[in-house]
């Protein structure tokens, strides 16, 4: 009869004290989630561009900190849209960032008319650290990015390192993007 | 419908080539990771999983099925005109109009024909057009048409870097700036798309064309076509390099499409356009290097992969462990056999050693999934099959070592060649190693649960077969104490262990569904199942140990397990209701069915004979 | 000993101690459950548990049978009293404690039946909830949306005939008639008598039977109000009904609605995020996750709930169980449940495997024993 007593006694016990135990913890805090930029150690292609003001640049040798290679078309209604903001960003960096403005169209006029049209909608096509370029044979854009649709957007660090790439409109004055250019000119 | 007006059209691209040659190595270009159905595997699984899909065969023709990928990938026109459509089905050959052949066997250009004179027919029997119930040969004929749909979308996977554009005139070459009658692909008609449009323009202006301009108006009209080449997505073989969803592999239109073109991916497609042209050449040096050059720089582009896995797929391809053992075991089989006609001792050795053999290479081909898919062999139904059916072999082995009277030889190769064919059967259907649902895609529990009850499985299988071999040493030779006694034996303790591992089982299962679903038990049909084999085998056990049962009676009731085992493993598929429907169940009813009815008319049959003696001795 | 063999009760105890009897129990366990489980194809998960598993008793036709919840109850005592009434001997010690685990097990699986709780918790991101939603039990709920007070009246006081009334509003309730799964049927023309309102002007709510899947059922009420000046009248509401019932007295804003029971939590749980993801390339779904802030009475912490990961606290347990497809927001389903029985399947575990120990070290002596044999 002791052993009995003495086996219910130790059930109960142990119930009891498993019960106290999973009623009285209080949770941990759970870790943050780990949100970083997949960063991709990439160094750019060699790249030289001539600007519409016939100028000649190699992309590694710019002295700007960070760079954004931005390649637009006439023809994209959300590059019309994204361009005042775009360059309000690069403005903002205080010539720490270059605007690499690459257009893919197919041809020159429909490029030029695209300009008139953003310059008398009051933006500054002429501001500096923005570098217009015409890309007539795709050996920026096709070669090097496999770029036929536009916007697309390379992102470019200090140590010429492509950090990310954005297809379409990323909303550049969003809070996101404004985390990432930041990035760019450490 | 778009694609049915494309495939009408599809037909004038003749890529410059020859016929591949034979001594190509395609070994490189198989172990190439492609992303298909949520994993990475080799393009030989890949190719093998479509080929078999299509055709019932993993090769054809006397092609592996990556040779066979090969020249769809990259010499299009030549695969359609290949017979790799299997309709085997006269009704479904007659609704389309398809000649009737002996190995009925279609090319995709004749598919599409028929199915392109059967539209309507084929529309309304898509799902979209409601919800209706289809018939054996209607379902058929669905299967073809998105079969076929399957195998366009393949082969125009690589059409970005096939040179598929070529100018003949000399003049209008030089205009666009590329040479004359050499071919180029899509990306270079993109770069020379300024001066092509230029020299087009006039032309679309005026009614008339001449033959010059009609060359040029051809190119128009193909670079239209390659719009919906831009949609294909099921060849993911480009490693991601942008962006948040770091996990996703694209196809190579994906990237041009989706914007994620980098400088690496440049020079893997070149890589790729290489490798084509090199299978084009026919020299077999060339595709050697550039194959082998293709898959280098695949995988040094690709961040999260395992090479040593694809490696290892490709191997457990090829070699096909569990085909050759289920060959093992029916060699063990036959040796034993010949033992029991009275053959010499040199059989028994065979059998024991065939079925050792067998039993290693079961083993090797589970352990190769395990190290491949890096989690326990026990998600699927099918894997569940080759599971049990080891552990019974293996129990069949330790029971054999330690008595040597041909009583686990028996067993091991009993269950060893019945549970490898009922395995073969179910490995034909896909991809054997797809993904788990979300529930299930947690190793700890597979590792635990899931394995220990797919153990008792397995050692039920072993005491229920025990106990018929019992009941027939009863009926046949009731004299040998000795040996009865020792099966007797060998009975008892599988049931034991196998009560051992259906109630860890069970409770780590409840525990699964407590920490999962926040119920330990919820009487869904496969925790239902689980728990009545329990049962069955606690009443079993302990009727036995308290006397209610007779030895025979015990027997008897163990032999019966493999009823309940059947039941509760694919029997539960069949109510398709709850969380553990995991299984196909098409064909499972009528085969379970005549399963349950042989055993019982054996088990009947030798209680009956048992009870008549004893009868007649009292 | 004969003498307390007379005492009835050491009688019924002896009787359900014996072998044979423990038997039979088992082989009626088992036809019930196969039964049972054969019974879900056509009736559902949910009746068919509630006719044979967590019934005392089912009708077979006329006849009374006994279901699962007393055959493990029978099976236990059983367990019990052989316990009680054996003899211990060390030698047994393995089995006895087995025996134990397991009828700790059957004893945890009692409390789970009669005392835990079940509810779920939907939860639009960026929202915060402190209370659980019943999954099948509804009530009438009138919400004073001027002053946002939640009156609730359960739906067991909805017979037809009775009046309902709160000091909170200044109106009462009569209920005319209430389903438990209603058919929402159109009138070839309004109704005209009784001054309806809403959806009683074209609609008569009537039962039909009740749905195996319970979130096939809709709960419907129909009622009329009193004392609510010139909105006195007839009115009907059902579970989500797409245009809500809202009545203007006074200047107050009466929502009137059937909903799930709602029992409040103490602590309250607000959706940060909830992620699905999925295997690359694939729609297949390879994870679900709710990342969630606990706030209790301003303690805060954050909180991951995944699937076979769920979120333990006050006794409560919250899963990752589901969430809302084509919702506006994303919006994740949790299950709370609360059970005191919970802890008693690992407790037995545990207890059954120190038996098997013990067992094994009892018997390994003879095992090694009976080797050298062969």
């Amino acid at each position: 009869m002791k052993a009995k007593l003495l086996a219910l006694i130790v059930i109960i016990v142990a119930c009891g004290a498993a019960a106290t135990y999973d009623l009285w913890q209080t949770p941990a805090n759970a870790p943050a989630s780990d949100n970083a930029l997949v960063a991709s150690p990439h160094k750019i292609p060699a790249i030289n561009f001539t600007t519409l003001e016939g100028k000649n640049y190699f992309l590694s040798t710019l002295p700007e900190k960070g760079i954004i290679l931005h390649f637009w078309a006439s023809w994209c209604a959300p590059c019309a849209l994204e361009f005042p903001l775009l360059l309000r960003k690069v403005a903002e960096a205080n010539g720490n960032l270059a605007l690499v403005s690459v257009s893919i169209d197919d041809s020159r006029p429909n490029m030029d008319e695209f300009l008139v049209r953003l310059k008398a909608r009051g933006v500054r096509t002429d501001a500096p650290h923005v570098y217009w370029v015409w890309d007539r044979d795709k050996s920026i854009s096709l070669k090097n990015f496999q770029t036929v649709r536009a916007p697309e957007s390379v992102l470019i660090n200090r140590q010429r390192r492509m950090i990310d790439k954005i297809a379409g409109d990323p909303g550049w004055a969003g809070q996101e993007m404004s985390r990432k250019l930041l990035a760019l000119v450490r | 419908m778009r694609r049915f007006l494309l495939i009408a059209l599809l037909f004038f691209l003749p890529l410059p080539a020859q016929a591949a040659a034979a001594n190509f190595d395609y070994s490189s270009f198989a172990q190439i990771p492609v992303q298909h159905e949520g994993r990475l595997k080799p393009l030989d699984s890949f190719a093998r999983d479509f080929l078999t899909m299509f055709s019932g065969h993993a090769s054809i023709d006397g092609m592996s099925a990556t040779a066979w990928l090969a020249e769809l990938l990259f010499q299009p026109d030549a695969a359609y005109d290949r017979a790799v459509f299997n309709v085997p089905n006269p009704a479904v050959q007659h609704a389309i109009d398809l000649p009737e052949r002996e190995n009925h066997r279609y090319s995709f250009a004749e598919v599409s024909k028929a199915m392109d004179a059967h539209q309507e027919l084929i529309h309304s029997l898509l799902p979209e057009q409601g919800m209706h119930t289809l018939d054996p040969a209607q379902e058929q004929l669905v299967a073809l048409y998105t079969n076929m749909l399957w195998y366009f979308e393949l082969s125009r996977s690589l059409s970005l870097v096939l040179p598929v554009f070529s100018i003949h005139d000399a003049g209008s070459a030089k205009a666009i700036g590329v040479a004359a009658d050499k071919p180029f692909t899509w990306d270079e008609m993109m770069r020379h798309r300024p001066a092509y449009l230029k020299l087009v323009k006039p032309i679309l202006d005026r009614k008339t064309t001449n033959a010059r301009e009609d060359e040029l108006l051809q190119i128009g009209l193909l670079m239209q076509h390659m719009e919906v080449d831009k949609e294909t997505r099921v060849l993911r073989v480009m490693p991601p390099l942008w962006g948040n969803d770091s996990d996703t592999w694209l196809s190579p239109w994906a990237v041009v499409q989706e914007g994620q073109g980098s400088p690496q991916s440049v020079s893997l497609l070149a890589a790729w356009r290489k490798a084509g042209e090199a299978w084009r050449s026919g020299d077999p040096m060339a595709w050697n290097t550039a194959s082998a050059e293709l898959a280098t720089q695949t995988m040094t582009g690709a961040q999260d992969i395992r090479p040593a896995a694809l490696k290892a797929e490709y191997l457990y391809n090829r070699a096909d462990f569990f085909t050759l053992s289920l060959v093992l075991y029916v060699g063990a089989f036959l040796a034993l056999l010949a033992v029991g006609a009275g053959g010499p001792v040199m059989f028994y050795r065979a059998s024991f050693s065939m079925l050792t053999l067998g039993a290693a290479l079961h083993f090797l081909g589970l352990a190769l999934r395990i190290y491949i898919m890096d989690r326990p062999p026990v998600g699927t139904l099918y894997e569940s099959i080759l599971f049990v059916g080891l552990i019974a072999v293996t129990s069949g082995l330790i029971i054999e070592w330690k008595t040597r009277q041909g009583l686990g030889l028996v067993l091991g190769v009993l269950t060893g060649t019945v549970l490898q064919f009922i395995g073969l059967k179910y490995a034909g259907e896909g991809d054997s190693m797809g993904m788990l649902v979300a529930v299930l895609n947690t190793n700890f529990w597979l590792a635990t649960h899931v394995v220990a009850i797919t153990i008792a499985y397995g050692c039920c299988i072993v005491a229920g077969l025990l106990a018929h071999l019992w009941l027939l040493q009863k009926v046949a030779t009731p004299d040998e104490r000795l040996r009865l006694e020792l099966t007797a034996k060998s009975m008892l303790g599988a049931a034991l262990v196998a009560l051992l591992f259906a109630m860890t089982g069970t409770i780590l299962g409840g525990i699964w569904a407590d920490q999962s679903w926040g119920r330990f038990w919820g009487w869904d049909p496969k925790e239902n199942g689980a728990l009545l084999i329990v049962l069955w085998l606690l009443w079993l056990l302990h009727g036995r140990l308290s006397g209610l049962l007779t030895p025979v009676r015990f027997a008897l009731g163990l032999a019966l397990t493999t009823v309940v085992v059947a039941l509760s493993w694919f029997g539960v598929n069949l109510l398709g209701v709850g969380l553990h429907s995991y299984g196909f169940t098409t064909g499972i009813a009528l085969n379970l069915g005549l399963f349950v009815a042989v055993e019982a008319a054996i088990i009947g049959g030798l209680g009956l004979t048992l009870r008549q003696r004893e009868g007649a001795a009292a | 000993m004969t003498e307390k063999q007379q005492n009835p009760a050491t009688k019924a105890a002896h009787f359900m101690a014996r072998a044979d009897v423990f038997s039979w129990a088992l082989l009626w366990l088992m036809t019930l459950l196969v039964a049972g489980t054969l019974s879900e194809k056509s009736t559902g998960l949910y009746m068919a548990q509630k006719t044979y598993f967590s019934s005392g008793i089912f009708w077979l036709g006329i006849v009374p049978l006994p279901g699962v919840m007393l055959t493990v109850t029978f099976i236990f005592m059983g367990m019990i009293c052989k316990l009680a009434l054996d003899k211990w001997h060390w030698s047994d010690l393995g089995t006895i404690v087995m025996h134990i685990g397991a009828a700790v097990l059957l004893f945890g699986g009692f409390l789970t039946a009669h005392f835990s709780s079940e509810g779920s918790m939907v939860i639009p991101q960026g929202e915060s909830r402190a209370y659980v939603e019943s999954n099948d039990e509804v009530e009438l709920a009138v919400i004073d949306q001027t002053e946002s007070k939640d009156i609730a009246f359960s739906f067991d006081k909805l017979k037809a005939g009775t009046i309902l009334s709160n000091s909170a509003i200044p109106f009462a309730i009569e209920t005319v008639s209430w389903c438990r799964n209603c058919g929402l049927e159109r009138l070839k023309q309004p109704v005209t008598e009784g001054n309806p309102h809403g959806v009683a002007i074209n609609f008569v709510l009537h039962s039909i039977p009740r749905d195996p899947v319970d979130e096939n059922n809709r709960s419907g009420l129909t009622f009329r109000l009193k004392n609510a000046g010139d909105k006195d009248g007839l009115y009907a509401v059902f579970e989500d009904m797409p245009i809500p019932e809202i009545v203007d007295i006074k200047g107050h804003q009466y929502l009137i609605a059937m909903r799930n029971v709602r029992t409040p939590l103490p602590f309250s749980v607000r959706l940060i995020h909830f992620k699905q993801t999925l295997y690359p390339g694939t729609n297949k779904p390879k994870a679900y996750e709710s990342e969630v802030v606990v706030d209790d009475h301003g303690a805060q912490w954050r909180s991951l709930i995944r699937m076979n990961e769920p979120l333990r606290y006050k006794g409560y347990t919250l899963y990752q169980a589901s969430y809302l497809e084509g919702a506006p927001q994303a919006t994740t389903v949790l299950a709370v449940v609360r059970n005191i029985g919970r802890l008693f399947p690992y407790i037995a575990s545990i207890v059954i495997c120190i038996g098997m120990l013990i067992h094994l070290f009892q018997r390994l002596p003879v095992i090694l024993r009976e080797r050298p044999k062969a």
